[in-house]
């Protein structure tokens, strides 16, 4: 058989195998041989290729045993486990005999082995106890967890269960989480499961329908899961282990992601540009002297000077500025014409959206522009009536826009509102 | 060439040597094994290891130590009149690790590989490998210090299949391995652990309780110095004995206290809850249950405190192992891996294999309800892969019109961004294809058999390709700089090795002088003259018996006031 291709269909082509491999030792052998004649640090291509199909082999594998034979090995550990009653018989030195092939233990096995599998809550639990024989060679005893009773751990999972979704359901988890019970290796994956399992039902929404915990799940909570089960820091083994997660995380992000949001529409700001910046500037200098003026009266001479300076400097700074906003507004009409003659000639490329050229910004623009040409220009010239006739326009304009769009926020939170209510009625959250 | 691996801990250091089929340690120039990670100056000349750390209580000013734990940080630490950061401090004791080698092997040093903690994060893995550039020195290869461990273990017992745990609580850092070993292939199958929790924490607490046991006027300005060197004292004495008593009255310290292993476990609950998750975490990401572990294996000079026996011993429902020191796994498995790369004779039938041990991806927003939010985190390379490993992503550009594409990569595992380590970012512009909207770029995420990453974009409108180089702080250094500080560290005179010990007795002695009590003091001061007196007549054998002496006096004073 040809070894350089079709790695995806037959896996074990892959490995130099060629026939279906006995046992999954056989997949090792060939995996290990064939990673003997690859440097990782130079053929690292070649390696991820092995290493793929190395893994394919062992799922497919896996898979079909799972197939072929009815002897499933988990049906054996969930029997032998299902006694919760008989947590003594377990206890370390018997266990020890039981490794060394004695016959006693081993006919309480196959006696289990008639019970039916009726709990498998008990799966992890004494799972771990039953495998000790492993350490038969040691003379000393393992730390003891007879102290430990199965059926409190049980009574504690309905008690979170039916926990009243309030603040002193949340104290009593708290205080849950301080105890020494946390310490107990099976006592941790199982007490993971049920304050997921109710702080699950404590999930809400917020006015964007973002996920979020309710009220009364304190910081303290979240911030005690976190030491014990690493929610926040370690996301993957939590959608790992519960499939329904997503808003749970999410929930879990509502503070983060909501400062980071925050913080980072608070940055953008408004910027008016270096041309802005030199016009407020020049501004600033008028009104000054306008305060100067005020102040030296007309009956000095020097007032006269003043009064000049400042109708020159207005005239200037309105020149100036009109002659920018001009140009803004050109922009936005070249846009606009880009727009329109797109379809004539496809080489033209809009900066902005429609949406963008046609805004209420835009309006704005308009209208700080004709308001400037009205200074800018020279009196009882035509220009200058149209400039203000505009001025008018655009304020009633810009008055009405205001108020509609006023008027329809209204509309729309009130709607918003009595969606939110009918569907609370009908989900029950 | 001889293969040389270098642990470089957080406390102490040691160097090795794959020789004849198997890894030996390199004594250092006072003749033990372990070099504290410790350095001092004394005027103009260098000091590191035992000299330093004995100065560490007579010339706290002038000496530094767990500088490892702020690799690639940009914290300096001022020895006498000059700022020196933790890659300089690093690259001291490396560089004398490999004066003790080069003594011993008679060959110039050249390649290495040095063991770093499977937490250390891209930062402070480029920190290592500047730091091994200044001691003029070639890091071949970064090794995981679990990895590390469990290959001095797996190395051992080749032929059987096995699946064990390695558990490594070190000064600084708390790593968890679990490794299988079959057919002379030895495969790390899962990494996790802890980057900020050691046994120099458990130091901490200690120190913080004996604060509150001193004479209020102590207790405003506590002589940390001498309390550190105590509270290391006490904490050996409880892993021997069940309690142990201090009795201490000098100028800084007046204690009278009595503290049991119980006392002492109850001060470390935080941390010992810390250590139960990463254990968790391992196991289930490797797809194993506790019990098809065949051994526990306990590396790292920190597990030899009881309560961390028996907390594995609890956790695991096993006793664990650790018949090779703890404190030399990490170092012995080091020179193996050195003499894997350098194609050994003795190790042409094994292979390594490992994974990396956090995961790596990129920020990206997500719609919620019409508003988009920033600070997701997208994993590319999800962590426990094996490595090397090379997976790619497409992603899409926020907006048709975008002109950029802002790549910021992120380690970690939180589901947000600002919780994770930032690594770097790119900007890249992003060409428009023919109907004007912006098209979308692969990013290829590569990650070596170091921990090294490297990142990939390719723009899908012209296959145009960006190379993200991750250029961050105190991390990366350039040629230049490198020069630069190696001609700073050059200035300093490094002590002659054959005076070593006699060099290490005359510390030794102005601590205990610092420690002890009127009447002792006094002693230990004419010992001090009587040595100094002896040393100039340059009398070898009569230096050496009064050092031996001394020593004895010393070891019987030490003894005295940790009871």
């Amino acid at each position: 058989m040809c070894s350089d291709k079709s790695t995806v269909d037959w896996p074990y082509s892959a490995l130099g195998l060629s026939e279906f491999p006995k046992d999954q030792k056989e997949i090792k052998r060939a995996y290990a041989r064939k990673l003997k004649t690859i440097d990782q640090s130079t053929q690292a291509e070649e390696f991820q290729e092995l290493r793929a199909a190395f893994e394919a082999a062992k799922n497919n594998f896996a898979y079909e045993q799972g197939n072929q034979s009815d002897e499933p090995a988990p049906y054996l550990e969930a029997v032998s486990v299902s006694a919760p009653s008989t947590p003594q018989l377990i206890e370390p030195e018997e266990a020890t005999i039981h490794g060394e092939a004695d016959g006693e233990p081993l006919q309480l096995d196959q006696l289990e082995d008639e019970r039916p599998v009726s709990n498998r809550q008990f799966t992890s639990l004494e799972l771990t106890e039953l495998e000790q024989p492993a350490l038969a060679g040691h003379p000393v005893p393992l730390p003891a967890t007879d102290d430990f009773d199965p059926q409190t751990l049980y009574a504690l999972e309905s008690k979170i269960a039916d926990l009243s979704k309030d603040k002193t359901g949340v104290t009593f988890l708290l205080e849950l989480l301080g105890s020494p019970i946390m310490e107990e290796p099976e006592a941790r994956p199982r007490i993971e499961t049920a304050l997921y399992r109710y702080l699950q039902q404590c999930l809400t929404v917020d006015a964007e329908s973002h996920p979020k915990f309710r009220l009364f799940v304190s910081k303290e909570l979240l911030d005690a899961a976190e030491l014990h089960f690493n929610w926040q820091t370690d996301v993957f083994s939590l959608q790992r282990k519960f499939w329904d997660s997503e808003e749970f995380v999410a929930a879990l992000l509502y503070d983060t992601i909501q400062r980071h949001t925050q913080a980072e529409a608070e940055e953008e700001g408004y910027d008016i540009g270096p041309v802005g910046r030199a016009v407020v500037k020049l501004a600033l200098g008028g009104l000054l002297l306008n305060i100067l003026n005020m102040l030296f009266l007309s009956s000095f001479s020097a007032a006269k000077t003043i009064d000049l300076i400042v109708s020159y400097c207005t005239q200037f700074i309105a020149i100036v500025t009109s002659s920018y906003l001009i140009y803004r507004v050109g922009l936005l009409i070249w846009e606009a014409i880009k727009y329109l003659l797109k379809p004539v000639i496809p080489s033209l490329k809009p900066q902005r959206e429609w949406g963008e050229i046609l805004s209420f910004s835009s309006v704005g623009l308009l209208f700080v522009c004709a308001l400037s040409l009205r200074y800018a220009l020279p009196e009882n010239t035509e220009l200058h009536k149209y400039a203000l006739a505009t001025v008018f326009f655009l304020t009633s304009l810009m008055i009405a826009l205001v108020a509609i769009y006023f008027i329809f926020s209204v509309i729309f939170s009130l709607l918003k509102k009595i969606y939110f209510t009918g569907r609370a009625l009908f989900t029950g959250r | 060439m001889p293969h040389i691996g270098i642990d470089l801990g957080t406390t102490n250091s040691l160097i090795s040597v794959f020789e004849n089929g198997k890894p030996r340690l390199i004594k250092n120039s006072v003749g033990t094994y372990l070099t504290p990670s410790v350095v001092s100056v004394d005027r103009n000349t260098l000091l590191t290891g035992e000299v330093a750390k004995a100065r560490l209580v007579t010339h706290p000013k002038d000496t530094a130590a767990v500088f490892k734990r702020t690799m690639g940080a940009d914290k300096t630490y001022m020895l006498g009149k000059k700022a020196y950061n933790a890659i300089e401090l690093s690259a001291a004791i490396l560089r004398s690790l490999k004066t003790d080698a080069e003594a011993e092997l008679g060959t110039e040093i050249k390649d290495v590989v040095i063991s770093v903690p499977a937490y250390f994060n891209e930062l402070q893995r480029k920190a290592v490998r500047s730091a091994a550039k200044l001691a003029e020195l070639k890091a071949v290869r970064l090794i995981n210090e679990p990895t590390a461990a469990a290959l001095a273990y797996g190395f051992q017992d080749l032929e059987a299949e096995s699946s064990f745990l390695v558990f490594d609580l070190g000064g600084g850092t708390f790593d968890v391995s679990i490794m299988e070993v079959f057919e002379g292939v030895m495969e790390v199958k899962a990494t996790s652990g802890d980057a900020y929790l050691g046994g120099e924490d458990f130091t901490e607490a200690l120190i913080k309780e004996l604060i509150t046991k001193l004479p209020k006027e102590q207790q405003a300005k506590p002589d940390l110095d001498a309390l550190t060197k105590l509270a290391e004292q006490v904490k050996r004495g409880l892993t021997e004995k069940d309690s142990v008593h201090i009795n201490l009255d000098t100028q800084t310290l007046k204690l009278d206290h009595h503290l049991s292993r119980t006392d002492f476990e109850q001060l470390c609950t935080a941390l010992t809850t810390r250590l139960r998750r990463p254990i968790d975490r391992a196991i289930y990401d490797a797809g194993l249950s506790p019990d098809e572990l065949e051994k526990v294996i306990l590396v790292g000079g920190a597990t030899r405190m009881p309560l961390i026996r028996s907390l594995v011993a609890r956790q695991l429902r096993q006793f664990p192992e650790s018949h090779i020191d703890p404190d030399h796994a990490v170092a012995l498995g080091a020179a193996v891996q050195a003499g894997l790369i350098g194609k050994n004779e003795a190790l042409k039938d094994i292979v390594m294999t490992d994974v990396s041990a956090f995961t790596l991806g990129l920020e990206t927003s997500k719609e919620v309800s019409s508003t988009r939010r920033s600070g997701y985190y997208m994993p590319i390379i999800e962590r426990n892969s094996v490595v090397p490993i090379s997976r790619e992503e497409v992603v899409y550009p926020v907006h048709p019109r975008q002109e950029q594409l802002t790549i910021k990569v992120y380690q970690g595992e939180a589901p947000d961004v600002a919780s994770n380590i930032f690594l770097g970012e790119l900007t890249i512009d992003l060409p428009k294809s023919a109907d004007q909207t912006a098209e979308p770029a692969t990013v290829r995420f590569t990650y070596d058999v170091s921990g090294l990453l490297e990142v990939d974009v390719t723009t899908h409108a012209n296959n145009k390709k960006h190379s993200l180089l991750l250029k961050n702080l105190a991390g990366d250094m350039s040629e230049k700089e490198i020069e630069s500080r190696l001609s700073k560290l050059k200035k300093l005179k490094v002590h002659p090795r054959d005076d070593a010990q006699n060099l290490l007795l005359r510390a030794r002695i102005e601590q205990c002088y610092a420690m002890a009590r009127l009447d002792d003091r006094e002693q230990i001061g004419e010992m001090l003259l009587a040595f100094d007196s002896v040393l100039t007549t340059q009398n070898l054998s009569e230096i050496a018996n009064i050092a031996e002496q001394i020593s004895k006096n010393l070891d019987l004073f030490e003894a005295a006031y940790v009871q």
